[in-house]
């Protein structure tokens, strides 16, 4: 029989605020964080951080010094790796040490040093960088720092599969300890995307909406970017048990598929292949039913092809399920979408309580799906969450209450 | 320039607090590492024009050392 995987701890940051509690009230209640931006050299509309809003945060100067300097990725993801390992009950325990892995999923580095080195170089014409240029840009500088921080041993990395980035790590991570390499796994994922040169970089794609995000509405006119992070701390069941734990749910499920066809289109049957999979993997029936929180991007592409997919995979069983689409609040997360969709999915299952998706103004055809349009109750046992990505890389993760 | 200026910015790129850096810690007592060395270095020749090799720092340096060292560029 192989080992049930449960979360024990749950950790992020977003536009919404910092903290899951915070995040979470402010879902419920129908509040988005997506507002004219604020930085020099960009115009227009984000789920942003404001750089004041460090009055709440868990972590000291006695932590972060010896990690040398952060990039605000390594922030956002150490942020939640701390709230995440504190609610777990897990600091300065043993299994850290050496039973315990480590995988963050970004979609890119500290682009925020990057910008600063370019601004130098091209902008400036001067001849150096600041020395910690690389260290504080790479992409596995978070789980690094995160290993650095908690004294983890383990395996520890980042992996990257863009917008599903987090989405995967969660689910190779739940392997990990399904396949018995360690007991706890810390896992989720981090972006801090709205620099300059990213910024001006996405609203090149044309893919950015000017007014809202509106996933599965008419008039959507494309995704808002957003940033963060959100981590999960994972625990075999009999280490959790062992130690008394609170389990806050089951990671039941992953499934992951790669489309094969487009860099950027989305296919109908890869996405409905990652569903697929998950189910099989949790061993869920399809009309078993379920919160779904859709990847729902609110872009011309994603949304019909997502609604396709799931007609496909549901059929007649569709109605049993709920879609929510909780970018319309905190943005599109890019590498922590996956992680901070799933975390507040979970917490909307615990709670019984489907959040509404905003900004939204009718219903097209093509995106018909029992959505969630105002807040309402729910008793559904099961959460299905779906992150697909550019390079048609899709994971889909099944959460399960406890 | 002052000195003051000089620990403020050896206090922000390091992390250390300000009240612990005494002129006559090294950087060995101090734990700044060579990494540390190097950023540090970095900033004070952006802000104040002076270069200085990492080399020419020597751990068992006090922070009063490296001060003259800068302040001595600075005239030069």
């Amino acid at each position: 029989m192989r080992q049930r995987v449960v979360i024990t701890g749950m950790g992020c940051v977003s536009g919404l605020g910092k903290g899951v509690e915070a995040n979470w009230t402010a879902l419920r209640d129908g509040a988005g964080a997506i507002r004219p931006i604020a930085r020099e050299g960009m115009e227009g509309i984000a789920s942003w951080i404001a750089a004041d809003d460090s009055a709440t945060s868990r972590l000291s100067s006695t932590d972060l010094r010896p990690l040398g300097k952060l990039d605000p990725l390594s922030l956002h993801a150490l942020e939640a790796a701390s709230e995440a390992v504190a609610q777990s009950g897990l600091s300065g325990h043993r299994v850290l040490h050496d039973r315990t892995a480590i995988l963050m999923g970004c979609g890119s580095g500290g682009n925020a040093t990057i910008d600063t080195a370019y601004q130098r170089l091209f902008g400036q014409g001067q001849a150096k960088v600041h020395p910690q240029t690389i260290p504080a840009s790479m992409i596995a500088a978070p789980a690094a720092q995160i290993a650095m921080m908690l004294k983890v041993h383990g395996p520890t990395f980042t992996l990257s599969s863009a917008c599903a980035s987090s989405a995967h790590a969660l689910g190779e991570a739940m392997h990990m300890i399904r396949s018995g390499r360690v007991d706890v796994a810390i896992a989720g994922g981090a972006e801090a995307c709205l620099s300059q040169g990213s910024w001006t970089a996405w609203r090149s794609l044309g893919v950015l909406a000017p007014d809202a995000c509106r996933p599965f509405s008419v008039d959507r006119k494309g995704m808002v970017l957003g940033e963060g992070a959100a981590v999960l701390v994972l625990e075999s069941e009999a280490h959790a048990a062992a130690r008394g734990a609170t389990v806050l749910a089951e990671l039941a499920g992953y499934g992951a598929s790669s489309d094969a066809a487009h860099m950027t289109a989305p296919d109908v049957t890869g996405i409905a292949a990652a569903i697929r999979a998950a189910h099989e993997d949790a061993r869920l029936d399809i009309d078993e039913p379920a919160l779904i929180s859709a990847h729902g991007t609110g872009t011309q592409l994603n949304d019909p092809a997502e609604a396709a997919a799931m007609r496909a995979v549901y059929d007649t069983a569709l109605d049993r399920h709920r879609v929510i689409a909780t970018k319309s609040a905190h943005g599109h997360m890019i590498g922590a979408a996956g992680a901070v969709e799933f975390l507040l999915g979970v917490r909307s299952l615990v709670e019984g309580i489907a959040p509404p998706i905003l900004n939204h103004l009718g219903t097209p055809p093509d995106c018909a799906l029992p959505l969630v349009l105002s807040r309402q109750a729910i008793d559904h046992e099961v959460l299905v969450s779906n992150s697909f990505a550019f390079g048609g890389l899709n994971a889909v993760l099944i959460g399960r209450k406890p | 320039m002052t000195n003051e200026d000089i620990m403020a910015l050896i206090a922000q790129e390091t992390g250390i607090e300000r009240e612990r850096l005494q002129p006559d810690a090294t950087l060995a007592t101090l734990d700044i590492s060579s990494i540390d060395l190097v950023s540090m270095l970095f900033e004070i020749e952006d802000r104040f024009g002076v270069e200085i090799q990492p080399e020419d720092i020597p751990p068992d340096s006090t922070l009063q050392q490296l001060i003259d060292r800068i302040t001595a560029g600075a005239g030069a």
